[in-house]
């Protein structure tokens, strides 16, 4: 088999959307095969002890590769992320009453408060760090968040 | 037992295997779970099977596990009604504990006045004595002068140990066989402790040459009940780290091990100590002594020995004390089955001790009759280089303590655990040692003989059993 007839080969499979190929031929064999996109699925399952049956999860043995196909990639990528720095309460407004702190497609400056995270009864003012506008504002009003959770995505460009 | 479950909500303030062993006891009780993690258990197996899990910080403990305003917002925010401290971290710490009461959350543990007096060295020996247990003779005072020292190391009785009051690691630590070479052991200590630490300090306690390290683990109830669970041999240890622990104490004679434990449950109920914790003491077999130690206020690393050989589940035991519950067993419903060992599995080269962190590629652990494993490694999981290196504990049980070995060494055979290093070498090597088999051993026994160098005469054990 000489060069040209192996492109036209490839040429022919990569088009047909074949990905797996394997030609013997005068003594020679070659194998080709087009990589996937593998999503490794759970291996065996184990049902936990847990309390309440309503949803009880089946969790894998082993861990499961990266679902990247599900995160489409980071959605955020290249702007800037707010991340709680503590774990507790977070508030989108100074108190029940009045305004949000920010709206998205709001401008901020450096410095200006974006929201609250309580923790212990103690208020923590989460201010922003660059200036640009607000493209998201993740959690819900009075809802727990976790320490490194995402609060609040700033475009710094915009 | 009561058909109302003690708590609604506990938050587990640990991680690893023992965050596992107390989430698997509150759901028995129909209790849900918090687990906290820190970002670098994300994959953790306490944090998969919890009803609820948060992340309170980065890898390092100061700022996650040790993080006590974490931890309170964490369990605040999920409205715990109690916090389960597990070992280590922040389980014998009385400031935790007290915060837990302040936020109206119960501290699973003792009262923060017991983890005060037992945290301290000489408020707990104080206790001791209180309480008529044995201590080992010496005084917790430190001196600069031999002369001051002197009617101490009399009244204590040679061979006395002179110690460092400020440093640790054996640094200028002397043996004085006898009244002859105090003085000039003495200063000669004196001058090496004052170079290392800046503090010329000396304590002077008897010299214990082969002693077993013999530990009890008792329990009491809010309504000053207070049982023994009988005794833990944990002499096997290596650099003061437990490698091996057994129940009974091999070698230990009744009538004395009834002391013991009778001694740890008059020092317990003397404190008014309500909850579960181990009376450590060190035994003289020799000359048929114990002297009390010191006492751990929380759960204790090992106590699946002591849960198997009584056939009870402290865990739980400690979940309803701290409810209010009374005991569920009495002094006369313990009894002991069997011979019960436990082999602590760490991520470390077995010769060198430098820890092996990183992906378990093959996960296989050992089972059957009589044999139990804690742990929280799986598959695929990587071991975190933050925190300790055990990663498993395998505890088996058998009618005898010769079959306890055998059955032990084919369940450690069997275990298989791939992509890291595992101490599990240095277990069989242990288990098949002449001095180990006949019970011939103190806390020296990892000092006295270097198992990789010695000859481990397998064959001619084998002929033994055969």
């Amino acid at each position: 088999m000489d060069i040209k007839e192996l492109e036209k080969i490839v040429k022919i499979l990569k088009e047909s959307g074949v990905t797996d190929f394997e030609l013997t031929q005068d003594g020679t064999t070659i194998k080709l095969s087009r990589a996937q996109l593998v999503q490794a699925a759970p291996q065996v399952a184990l049902a936990p002890a847990a309390v309440t049956s309503a949803s009880a999860e089946v969790l894998p043995v082993t861990i499961p590769q990266p679902e990247a196909a599900s995160a489409g990639g980071d959605e955020f990528a290249g702007l800037h992320k707010v991340e709680s720095p503590i774990v507790g309460t977070f508030y989108r407004k100074p108190s029940p009453d009045a305004d949000s702190f920010v709206q998205e497609g709001d401008t901020v400056k450096k410095g200006d408060t974006l929201c609250i995270v309580e923790a212990m009864k103690l208020m923590n003012e989460i201010e922003a760090p660059v200036s640009g506008k607000v493209v998201r504002v993740l959690p819900g009003d009075a809802q727990v968040v976790e320490f490194g959770e995402l609060l609040v995505v700033i475009d710094p460009n915009a | 037992m009561s058909s109302n479950p003690p708590f609604k909500k506990i938050l587990i303030a640990n991680r690893g295997e023992i965050a596992l062993r107390i989430i698997r006891a509150c759901h028995e009780l129909g209790i849900r779970t918090v687990a906290i993690h820190s970002t670098a258990d994300e994959e953790a197996l306490h944090v998969k099977l919890a009803s609820e899990s948060v992340c309170i910080g980065p890898p390092a403990p100061k700022e996650s596990y040790l993080n006590i305003a974490s931890i309170m917002a964490a369990a605040v925010a999920t409205q715990a009604d109690a916090i389960h401290p597990g070992y280590g971290f922040l389980s014998e710490n009385p400031a935790f504990a007290e915060i837990c009461g302040s936020c109206g959350i119960t501290f699973i543990g003792p009262s923060v006045r017991n983890m005060r007096v037992m945290g301290d060295k000489a408020r707990a020996r104080r206790a001791a004595d209180k309480a008529g247990v044995p201590t080992i003779p010496g005084d917790s005072q430190g001196y600069l002068s031999a002369d001051q020292a002197l009617p101490v190391a009399r009244k204590s009785g040679f061979p006395v140990l002179l110690k460092s009051c400020a440093g640790g690691g054996g640094r200028g630590m002397k043996i004085v066989e006898s009244e002859e070479t105090f003085h000039s052991l003495f200063d000669t200590a004196q001058r090496e402790v004052e170079a290392a630490f800046g503090d010329g300090h000396l304590l002077i306690e008897k010299y214990l040459p082969a002693v077993r390290h013999v530990e009890v683990q008792i329990a009491g109830d809010r309504f000053r009940n207070v049982i023994h669970l009988g005794v833990r041999d944990c002499s096997i240890q290596r650099r003061y780290q437990k490698v091996i622990e057994e129940a009974l104490s091999p070698g230990l004679p009744d009538e004395l091990r009834e002391k013991i434990q009778n001694s740890a449950v008059e020092l317990a109920r003397s404190v008014g100590y309500s909850s579960v914790g181990t009376v450590e003491y060190l035994v003289n077999l020799k000359a048929n002594e114990f002297y009390f130690i010191e006492m751990n206020t929380r759960l204790q690393v090992e106590h699946p020995v002591t849960e198997m050989i009584t056939e009870t589940d402290i865990v739980k035991e400690q979940i309803r004390i701290a409810a209010g519950e009374p005991l569920s067993l009495k002094q006369s419903d313990v009894q002991f089955h069997g011979h019960v060992m436990e082999a602590r599995i760490n991520a470390e080269n077995p010769r060198t001790l430098v820890p092996s962190p990183g992906k378990v590629l093959s996960y296989h652990t050992p089972g059957g009759n009589g044999v139990r494993v804690d742990s929280a490694v799986y598959a695929g999981y990587t071991i975190q280089p933050y925190y300790d290196s055990m990663i498993a504990k395998l505890i088996v049980k058998a009618h005898d303590r010769e079959a306890c070995i055998e059955k032990l060494l084919v369940a450690l055979d069997e275990f298989l655990i791939e992509g890291i290093h595992t101490n599990i070498e240095l277990h069989r090597r242990i288990l098949n040692h002449p001095k180990f088999r006949s019970g011939d051993f103190s806390t020296k026994f990892l000092d006295l003989h270097d198992v990789f160098e010695e000859e481990t005469p397998e064959e001619e054990v084998v002929d033994e059993v055969a």
